[in-house]
């Protein structure tokens, strides 16, 4: 055994054991297979409804506000143009090619997001869970356990504002709950895939849950880039259009 | 039966040198907060080229300064700042550094280790978070970043570097009597356009478990800002529609 030998194994050793000890330890193998960059596979995706199953309650809130607000101009109530995030799933459920990377580290997975460059972070296993103080955001609050090669992560306290509603999605309640089952499959190719069966739960609006699974390809070769929404303000500024800034206006 | 054992001791041996090897590779992972008392101020004063003092003559915070137009912080400015609790993740290839500042947007430094560095390539562009790669030397992990976009300021007070800014840093932990423990930040900007000599700073963030992200968003006050104007000038048309019914009647 030459020295280069022994570096080389050194070498493989103590990335054998890094990653045992951020994988093994904490998550089945199958979480290697997960960790990486993804992006939507929109042609193997499902979509959620057209029409969504939405109590009379929900109904009769929505003509309402129809009537008092519409017409929706999405120039105006359309939270995404003014860079305010949409919240979950949106960033699991787009169809645009925006990539997302997944990240195990113990007792946790990490996503990173392109789009608004947000992390959504979440504890599996016994971690601790969110604050009773924490407020609705985006991403929401979320929590993870194993079931075999399935993640299972489930999402509350969801943030309302910027949930779509000029494209007709439904309102959003806070007994709004969101399941995911994360798990692993491959393509007519033999290309591996990862898969999330989405269920959207909210029995204050909805009648019965709304589920569908989306598919994204692996992208080893794909870096997830930054995303600067307020790059054209930004730009105005500096082409000296101040009043194109719309809170300086 | 005597190369067998030969053939054991270099294993063992080996196993050793890996022990050892993997031993000196820190756990940098974890949420650390700010300590601004352990850390270095700016040099006083700055060992700005003539160019820079003009920049920084010239700067108006009304106009020059990104985050009020709710762009990053930017490499290193959001390492610099202490603006923020910082999460790192650590992995065998790389170190994740994130930085959510309060009521600003998310930034995450990603390091590369043990890559090549590329070729210069005049096609891509200079990104805000910049490109880091780096490699642990003994107890540190040491990171080199390059290509970061200079209109992502350096200081609030409107220092800027040329794009040409090289930045080096060595992270190490450490142990502070009153704090515990503590991960530590020796930053090195080197930028001829800009400073006359190379500018080190240091930065100490305290090992802080407990510690929660608050998931801000930046142009939140602008979407409230743009639903206000909105109402405000639906509400102005209505009164303006009544006013002449309501002048007639008098």
């Amino acid at each position: 055994m030459n020295c280069r030998m022994l570096m080389a194994n050194c070498v493989a050793m103590g990335l054998a054991t890094i990653a045992t000890a951020t994988h093994a330890a904490e998550h089945p193998a199958v979480a290697r297979e997960m960790a990486g960059v993804w992006l939507p596979d929109s042609r193997r995706s499902g979509r959620p409804p057209q029409e969504w199953p939405l109590r009379p309650e929900a109904l009769a809130a929505r003509d309402r506000y129809r009537a008092q607000h519409g017409p929706i101009d999405p120039t105006v109530d359309d939270a995404n143009a003014s860079c305010i995030p949409e919240p979950m799933p949106y960033p699991v459920r787009l169809f645009a090619q925006y990539p997302f990377e997944i990240l195990f580290t113990p007792a946790r997975m990490t996503m990173f997001f392109e789009i608004y460059g947000n992390v959504r972070r979440i504890p599996i296993g016994a971690a601790r869970g969110a604050s009773l103080e924490a407020l609705p955001t985006p991403m929401g609050h979320s929590r993870g356990h194993w079931e075999n090669d399935t993640l299972v992560v489930e999402t509350a306290q969801l943030r309302r504002e910027g949930a779509g509603q000029p494209r007709g999605d439904p309102p959003v309640s806070n007994a709004r709950r969101i399941v995911e089952r994360w798990s692993m499959g491959k393509d007519e190719s033999g290309q591996k895939q990862l898969r999330n069966d989405i269920s959207i739960i909210d029995p204050v609006v909805l009648t019965q849950p709304v589920s569908f699974r989306m598919v994204y390809k692996w992208s080893p070769d794909i870096e997830v880039g930054e995303y600067l929404c307020q790059q054209d303000i930004w730009d105005q500024n500096l082409q000296g259009s101040p009043s194109t800034v719309p809170w300086r206006q | 039966m005597q190369h067998k054992t030969w053939r054991g001791i270099a294993a063992t041996v080996a196993g050793l040198a890996c022990g050892v090897a993997l031993a000196a590779t820190p756990d940098l992972g974890g949420t650390w907060l700010p300590v601004e008392a352990l850390s270095t101020p700016w040099p006083e004063p700055l060992p700005l080229t003539d160019a820079a003092q003009a920049r920084f003559g010239a700067f108006d915070p009304d106009r020059d300064e990104p985050t009020g137009f709710c762009m990053p912080l930017g490499t290193p400015r959001n390492t610099l700042a202490g603006a923020s609790p910082m999460e790192v993740l650590q992995t065998p290839d790389r170190v994740y550094f994130i930085f959510q500042p309060n009521l600003l947007n998310v930034e995450t430094r990603r390091v590369y280790l043990n890559v090549p560095a590329k070729p210069a390539d005049p096609d891509r562009l200079p990104t805000w978070l910049g490109t880091s790669r780096g490699h642990f030397e003994g107890d540190a992990l040491i990171v080199e970043t390059t290509e970061m976009e200079p209109q992502a300021i350096l200081h609030g007070s409107g220092l800027t570097h040329s794009g040409q800014l090289r930045l080096r840093e060595r992270w190490h932990l450490g142990t502070d009597a009153k704090r515990g423990r503590i991960l530590i930040d020796d930053l090195v900007l080197d930028d001829p356009a800009s400073f006359r000599e190379p500018v080190r700073l240091r930065r100490v963030f305290a090992y802080a478990t407990d510690a929660q992200f608050a998931e801000g968003q930046c142009s939140e006050r602008l979407w409230i800002d743009q639903l206000w104007r909105h109402r405000l000038t639906e509400h102005a048309a209505a009164r303006k529609a009544a006013a002449p019914a309501t002048a007639g009647a008098k």
